[in-house]
């Protein structure tokens, strides 16, 4: 519990402070006893986890904090073991498929089987007639078409045991028959607004010292932070509480330079340099830095993504604006679907810088 | 006369007088037993029985003189030396005679070995087509070793061997911190890892040797032997452990040279998990004794089990999964865990620039001219320079080559200008080739007619199969992508070309995508773009250093590996990290990567002005108490480590994070080095704080504990005073007979210490049993 973004996170509903319709809908749900199954989806760092949870917390009670981890062996198919980690409570487990690669249809199988078969016995509140048990997912879109189909069947076979909280960032890898037999529920990006009030309470919390007592000048300064941090909740708390590691009382002056992330820089520099030097030498500079940033585990989308924002802040022309965002939405399509990122990382710089061109 | 007849009639009598040596001992034999026969029939007998102990028939020959005598049939395998020495050995040894029969010895022998070898040669030479040249030409000494670019690599497994010295051959040792006290490194397994072919096995093999080690090799093969033979499956792991044991323990029985334990292709031996399960057992054992004595060193040393011969495994792929397994339980992880890594790389294009991959490629080179040159293959630099490109500098994948097709490559040609004719169009073109091919036009046709020739070649000839077998199709795809840049920016500079391209690449992607889709047999079109784009009629050659991507070509294999093992570091972190930072965090590895292990690394590395805690202020006080905790929570151990190279400590936090966070290059705002001196610097002063502030924590966490402790352990104390007071009728009865000596010794007196008795007797016992005493129940007993 030594980060704030442990420390503050809220635990039920009420805790929860924006986006207030889908909190009173989510109270509304878990007040009514049963419950649908979920497709939670939304940007990272937006507070699906965390409103689950809280969900979680209203029907059952604080146990679901309660956590474990339990090894789980399944057999495939072809005879080989196969050990998978489980997060679980007494009410619910957690999985995420990507560690189990391609057999994930089977292991999801066997473990709602295996989970809808006993059937939740609870003394303690029967008259509240929670009979079932809550199965998380984690990442559903990374499941493969196999798993998603599997689960199509044992969703319904097994709704009188199991609820299925799908949780995913986009819902364009999931089928329709799972999208039809979920109820969704989107949770948005917090705005700037959001997440400074929530910095504002952490640091009265943490007792903070800022070089002004302007209660606007904070804000604004805050605002300043939660727009560094691409509205993402989580990584505002982490890069709020480095930079109040970093010094005893906050600056509000316009020093957030050290919140900038490496690569970051790196993409905002090559893009100028793109800019300026249109040719087949800034190409292959270019795809060495494609290389190395690949190679450090950023996602070639989020590459692609942060790039062509920094290119549409460097022009005004509407027309070379119009046609980076129609390139970069064509690239992000070819990402998803392949392989080779470089290729088409390349291959977006490449047709970026004809279309800058063109348009002066 | 009579002898010499003797002889003679000898000689007519066996029909079989092949070689003179047979006729000298023939003769010397004869006279002898003439002698023998004439001066004493004892001595004769005895020969008889010497010679020849088995009975063999004899003959009887009369001579001129009319005496009849006996001869028996030769021993042929009779030395003459030894005869003569037979002859004289009644009497005293002439010095001269004695000396001349050593040189005539000495000479018989040194001839039969000179025969025996050439006799070897001639075999050698018979079978010379039998043996593969990869056995033929595998390196028998250091100097004969194939660099290959990996001299600091081996420079690395010698000083690890080195080490182990003091422990295998009782050398003296330094303790400078890089190995325990017995002089062992600190990492008891040595793990070679790198792409297959390139040496690995032959350096480790080599350089034991070399060390002073006799190598006991356990592979694939030899490790599952023994499996077969006993298929009692607990047994297994005893056996693998009792072999590796005696490996650890034992010198070698013939020439008494202290074993080094070699496990081959660890990660594709089918039992590897228990392999590695017993290399884990003897590793955390030795650790244990160590332990064990550092607190008594005197005691039971016997007992307690110790490594004390080097253990290297030899692997391709440290990050394998065994496919049933993902994740984090693979055997691999173990392995890594317990053992130093020394990768091993492959020679990288000559075409590349950069010192170091142009010498790697020139030894290879070098290293295939001379097996070139002495097998007599005749191939020309050029051509084994273009071998080693198609093996992608696999050195034992290029002799075989050399071998195999060396004779054809002289004789029908291999360069591309036959192919492109239409000669020979039944053998595959390589991929290489394939590229010339596609960056080239020929001057004399028309475009038309190079394209169609062109079309040909990918519908019916030879590039067909090129194409359609996907690994080779990918690589000419690959080598296309890395080398368009170069030709393009020969040829106009424009990026018109550059953006078309990527859309046919990524047409190819999305056939890779979906392999069995009927649209991949339409990739060979690829290729026929690249040829309308970037075709030349005279294409420059690229030679090193001009390119303008460094490198290219080992590009994309080391982003692989490094991806590999960043993803792999961010896992063992995530797993590490406490199961509530799990919930709010989230597993999800981008979101690590892109932010989360960024700000942590920021977190860990404020600005602290000292190294003592009381020169803080309070906000740095409250940040290092802060830092002791996130430190504590990602459990990450504070490290002391030596760069092999420089020699300088470093301080490192494991797990390392570096690799993923820090970049190098020039679009970043300060340079590679300065960030990491810039880290150093900031835990110079960070460290010390750090572990004195855990050292206090966990002295508080002990403080708080004893207090508990204590109070339990008084309460224990006072529970057993009271059982041990009054546990059993057996008191009262030690009472009575107590008080009775006391009341015979009329000093009645019961001291207050009696009434706690009856304290006890509600204690103990359950409620059902309860029952009143008095004094006088006891008494009345």
């Amino acid at each position: 519990m030594s980060l704030w973004v442990d420390r503050y996170r809220p635990k039920s509903l009420s805790q929860l402070t924006y986006h207030d319709s889908i909190t009173q809908n989510l109270a509304a749900l878990s007040k009514s006893g049963d419950f649908p199954h979920l497709l939670v989806y939304g940007p990272s760092g937006a507070g699906k986890k965390t409103r689950i949870y809280s969900t979680l917390n209203e029907i059952f009670g604080a146990q679901v904090e309660k956590l474990k981890i339990d090894v789980k062996t399944f057999t495939t198919s072809s005879n080989r073991k196969l050990e998978f980690n489980v997060l679980s409570s007494n009410h619910h487990l957690e999985i995420t498929p990507s560690d189990m690669g391609n057999n994930d249809r089977v292991v999801i199988q066997d473990l709602l089987k295996d989970v809808a078969s006993t059937e939740q016995v609870d003394f303690q509140n029967s008259q509240k007639k929670h009979r079932f048990k809550i199965v998380i997912i984690n990442e559903a879109d990374s499941l493969s078409r196999d798993a998603q189909a599997a689960l199509r069947r044992t969703m319904e076979k097994y709704s009188t045991n199991i609820r299925l909280v799908l949780v995913c960032n986009t819902i364009s890898n999931i089928i329709a028959p799972i999208k039809s037999r979920t109820l969704l529920v989107r949770i948005p990006s917090p705005s700037v607004h959001d997440i400074s009030q929530v910095l504002l309470k952490v640091s009265k919390k943490e007792g903070l010292k800022y070089s002004t007592n302007n209660e606007d000048e904070i804000v604004r300064f805050l605002d300043n932070v939660a727009q560094h941090a691409n509205r993402n909740l989580r990584r505002a708390l982490l890069s709020f509480e480095t930079l109040a590691m970093q010094q005893e009382t906050i600056q509000t002056g316009n020093n957030l330079d050290i919140l900038n992330l490496d690569w970051e820089i790196i993409i905002k520099n090559m893009s100028r340099q793109i800019k300026t030097n249109r040719n087949v030498a800034t190409l292959a500079k270019v795809r060495v830095i494609f290389y190395e940033l690949l190679a450090h585990c950023i996602p070639a989308r989020t590459i692609l993504k942060t790039l062509l924002f920094e290119l549409l802040g460097l022009f005004d022309d509407t027309s070379i604006i119009e046609g980076l965002v129609e390139l970069a939405s064509v690239f992000d399509e070819r990402l998803s679907l392949g392989l080779k990122s470089i290729f088409h990382l390349e291959g977006f710089v490449a047709k970026a810088m004809v279309v800058m061109e063109h348009g002066s | 006369m009579n002898s010499l007849s003797l002889s003679q009639s000898f000689l007519f009598d066996h029909q079989k007088p092949s070689d003179s040596e047979g006729f000298g001992s023939s003769f010397l034999f004869a006279s002898n037993s003439q002698k023998s026969k004439d001066n004493d029939d004892g001595l004769d007998l005895a020969e008889n029985i010497d010679i020849s102990p088995a009975s063999l028939s004899t003959k009887e020959v009369k001579l001129f003189s009319g005496n009849v005598i006996s001869l028996k049939p030769k021993v042929r395998n009779i030395q003459p030396v030894d005869q003569e020495f037979e002859t004289e050995s009644g009497g005293f040894m002439d010095v001269d005679t004695l000396f001349s029969k050593a040189m005539l010895r000495n000479k018989i022998k040194s001839n039969q070995k000179e025969l025996q070898l050439t006799k070897k040669d001639n075999k050698k030479g018979t079978g010379k087509g039998n043996e593969i040249w990869a056995e033929k030409y595998r390196p028998s000494k250091f100097i004969d070793l194939c660099s290959a670019g990996n001299d600091k690599q081996y420079r690395l497994v010698l000083h690890w061997l080195r080490k182990w010295n003091s422990v295998c051959f009782g050398d003296a040792f330094e303790n400078d911190g890089s190995v325990d006290k017995y002089g062992r490194p600190l990492r008891k397994v040595l793990l070679v890892h790198g792409p297959s072919g390139i040496g690995k096995t032959a350096a480790i093999h080599l350089m034991a040797k070399q060390m002073g080690y006799e190598v006991n090799e356990l592979n694939a093969a030899n490790s599952v032997i023994s499996s077969s033979e006993n298929s009692d499956t607990e047994n297994l792991s005893g056996m693998l452990k009792n072999r590796i044991k005696n490996a650890m323990t034992s010198n070698n029985v013939t020439d008494n040279k202290p074993w080094c334990l070699v496990i081959d292709e660890v990660d594709s031996c089918s039992n590897n998990g228990e392999i590695i399960k017993v290399l884990n057992d003897l590793v955390y054992a030795d650790l244990r004794s160590q332990d064990k004595n550092v607190s008594d060193d005197k005691k039971k040393k016997s007992k307690s089990f110790r490594l004390s011969r080097p253990i290297i495994c030899i692997a391709n792929d440290i990050y394998a999964n065994n496919p049933g397994r993902p994740g984090r339980n693979s055997p691999m992880d173990k392995l890594r865990a317990i053992s130093e890594i020394i990768q091993f790389k492959k020679p990288t294009s000559s075409k590349t620039p950069g010192s170091r991959g142009g010498a790697a490629m020139k030894s290879v080179k070098d290293h295939l001219m001379l097996v070139n040159k002495k097998e007599k293959v005749g191939l020309d630099n050029q051509q084994i320079g273009e071998i080693v490109e198609t093996c992608e500098g696999d050195i034992r994948a290029s002799l075989n080559h050399l071998q195999f097709h060396g004779r054809k490559l002289k004789s029908a040609g291999f360069l591309n200008e036959q192919h492109s004719n239409g000669i020979n169009k039944d053998t595959q073109i390589s991929w290489f080739a394939m590229i010339d091919l596609l960056f080239k036009r020929d001057g004399n046709l028309t475009k038309e007619q190079c394209f169609q020739n062109l079309l040909n070649l990918f519908l019916s000839g030879s590039g067909r199969s090129t194409v359609s077998s996907s690994n080779s199709h990918d690589k000419v795809i690959r080598e296309s992508f890395n080398k368009y840049l170069d030709v393009v920016n020969f040829q106009d500079d424009s990026l018109v070309k550059p953006s078309e391209f990527s859309d046919w690449l990524s047409f190819y992607d999305n056939i890779l995508s979906k392999p069995n889709d009927d649209i991949s047999q339409y990739s060979a079109l690829v290729n026929l773009k690249i040829w309308s784009l970037f075709s030349e009629i005279n294409p420059r050659k690229i030679f090193d250093g001009e390119s303008l991507v460094p490198n290219s070509r080992s590009l994309d294999f080391d982003t692989f590996e490094s991806i590999k093992q960043n993803k792999n570091l961010i896992k063992t972190t995530v797993d590490q990290l406490p199961l509530i930072m799990k919930l709010t965090i989230g597993t999800n590895p981008e979101d690590y990567a892109s932010y989360v292990l960024p700000y942590f690394n920021k977190l860990l590395h404020p600005d602290v002005s000292s190294k003592v805690k009381s020169n803080l202020n309070t906000t740095e006080q409250k940040s290092i108490e802060k830092i002791t905790a996130l430190v504590r929570d990602l459990d990450i151990k504070l490290e002391n480590e030596r760069d092999l190279e420089t020699g300088k400590t470093l301080l490192q936090m494991t797990p390392s994070w570096d690799s993923v966070i820090y970049f190098d290059n020039q679009f970043t705002s300060l340079p590679f080095a300065n960030l990491i001196t810039q880290q150093q610097n900031k835990r110079q002063n960070l460290f010390p704080l750090i572990s004195s502030e855990l050292e206090r924590l966990q002295m508080m966490r002990k403080a708080h504990k004893r207090p508990v402790l204590d109070s339990k352990a008084s309460e224990e104390k006072g529970q057993k005073k009271r059982i041990k007071i009054g546990s059993s009728i057996e008191f009262f009865k030690n009472r009575y007979e107590g008080l009775s000596s006391q009341a015979e010794n009329s000093k009645v007196s019961t001291p207050s210490e009696t009434t706690r008795i009856w304290v006890k007797y509600n204690e103990g016992f359950s409620n059902a049993v309860r029952k009143n005493i008095g004094w006088n129940d006891i008494w009345t007993r």
